[in-house]
């Protein structure tokens, strides 16, 4: 069953706290119903998670804590399905799929190390 | 035994229209630096005097267009954005003169310290996206640099020299992808039901870009 707890506090994490990928496991990932094909529902994650967690990332909504590389796919939480507003999109319906997107990259993305911090910066002239 | 030039395989010839890929000469590249400093030219002319403000002491009344200083150089310049997004001011019947595009500085591999090169030549550098040389278009290894990204007018992008082929440009979307969030996609992943290893290669649909990569359907 999903909970959905409260919606507004979920977008914004006060003094640039990170936003934690797995918190959102408890309310997407184990609603899911198992699919009987692997494939067909991972194709469909792939293409929706390249589509919109890509557009969430890159607007900064997103990042992904460093301990969450490990995770396997338990349940394939694409099936939970789009999310269905029952009028115009507002926070809840727009959290609940932020969520979505949350749990989906969390199983399909890997967070890299920050290779480069010593690295010597090329001299632009700046 | 395939007697081309490795390089060949990175680069096309440019098409009609500006496009995702295309390396340009002489685009200006920098940052904005602070505290930001308005200009205000006398008149429509470029050229001639004006006047010069830190932005909190900016005058309300504006009589002219007004600028922002910005450091720069200039450098050869790779096109960001997808050919979509560069089509739609023209599509949409915007004047050419309002069109514009996001460009990255691609920068001669030399410019990085000796020991960076390798690992950028391996991919292994976030904000820097590989380009080997070709002659005669792109004489110098170079990088394209991910960080130093603004938009330019369309006008400043006509003197195309050379574009990415299909594969290089997959390459560097996926690249900047990584450069933007940090993360990559992982190798496998586990199958709920029978708990062995998938390869993620399955979830994605790939052109045929190469002669070991099989289109999936």
């Amino acid at each position: 069953m999903t909970t959905m707890t409260s919606a507004t506090t979920d977008f914004y994490v006060a003094e640039a706290v990170e936003v934690y990928a797995e918190e959102f496991d408890f309310t997407v990932v184990h609603s899911a119903e198992p699919l009987p094909c692997l494939l067909k529902v991972l194709r469909s994650v792939g293409a929706h998670v390249l589509t919109t967690a890509v557009a969430a990332a890159f607007t900064g909504m997103l990042t992904f804590s460093a301990g969450i590389q490990a995770i396997a796919v338990s349940e394939p939480n694409a099936v939970a399905g789009q999310v269905e507003p029952s009028g115009s999109p507002n926070v809840i319906t727009m959290t609940a799929q932020m969520r979505q997107q949350a749990a989906l990259a969390s199983k399909l993305f890997t967070r890299t190390p920050h290779p480069g911090a010593d690295d010597p910066e090329p001299d632009y002239g700046f | 035994m395939d007697s081309r030039d490795p390089a060949e395989e990175w680069y096309a010839s440019p098409g009609g229209d500006l496009s995702q890929g295309d390396i340009v000469r002489l685009i200006p590249f920098g940052l904005i630096d602070a505290p930001l400093t308005i200009c205000r030219p006398h008149n429509a002319d470029p050229r001639g005097k004006a006047n010069y403000y830190p932005l909190d002491q900016l005058p309300t009344k504006q009589r002219t267009i007004q600028y922002l200083h910005a450091n720069f150089k200039f450098a050869l310049g790779i096109v960001l954005w997808p050919d979509c997004q560069i089509d739609k001011l023209k599509n949409q019947g915007h004047p050419e003169k309002k069109w514009f595009a996001a460009v990255a500085p691609v920068i001669p591999l030399s410019e990085l310290a000796a020991e960076l090169r390798d690992r950028v030549r391996s991919f292994d550098r976030a904000q820097w996206f590989p380009l080997p040389a070709k002659l005669p278009e792109l004489p110098d290894e170079s990088y394209v640099d991910l960080r130093f990204v603004w938009t330019l007018r369309y006008s400043l992008l006509s003197d195309r020299i050379i574009t990415l082929s299909e594969g290089a440009k997959q390459a560097l979307r996926l690249h900047k992808f990584w450069f933007d969030t940090e993360v990559r996609v992982r190798a496998q992943v586990e199958c709920p039901h029978c708990h062995k290893p998938v390869e993620s290669s399955v979830l994605f649909q790939y052109k045929d870009f190469g002669e070991d990569e099989g289109s999936e359907e």
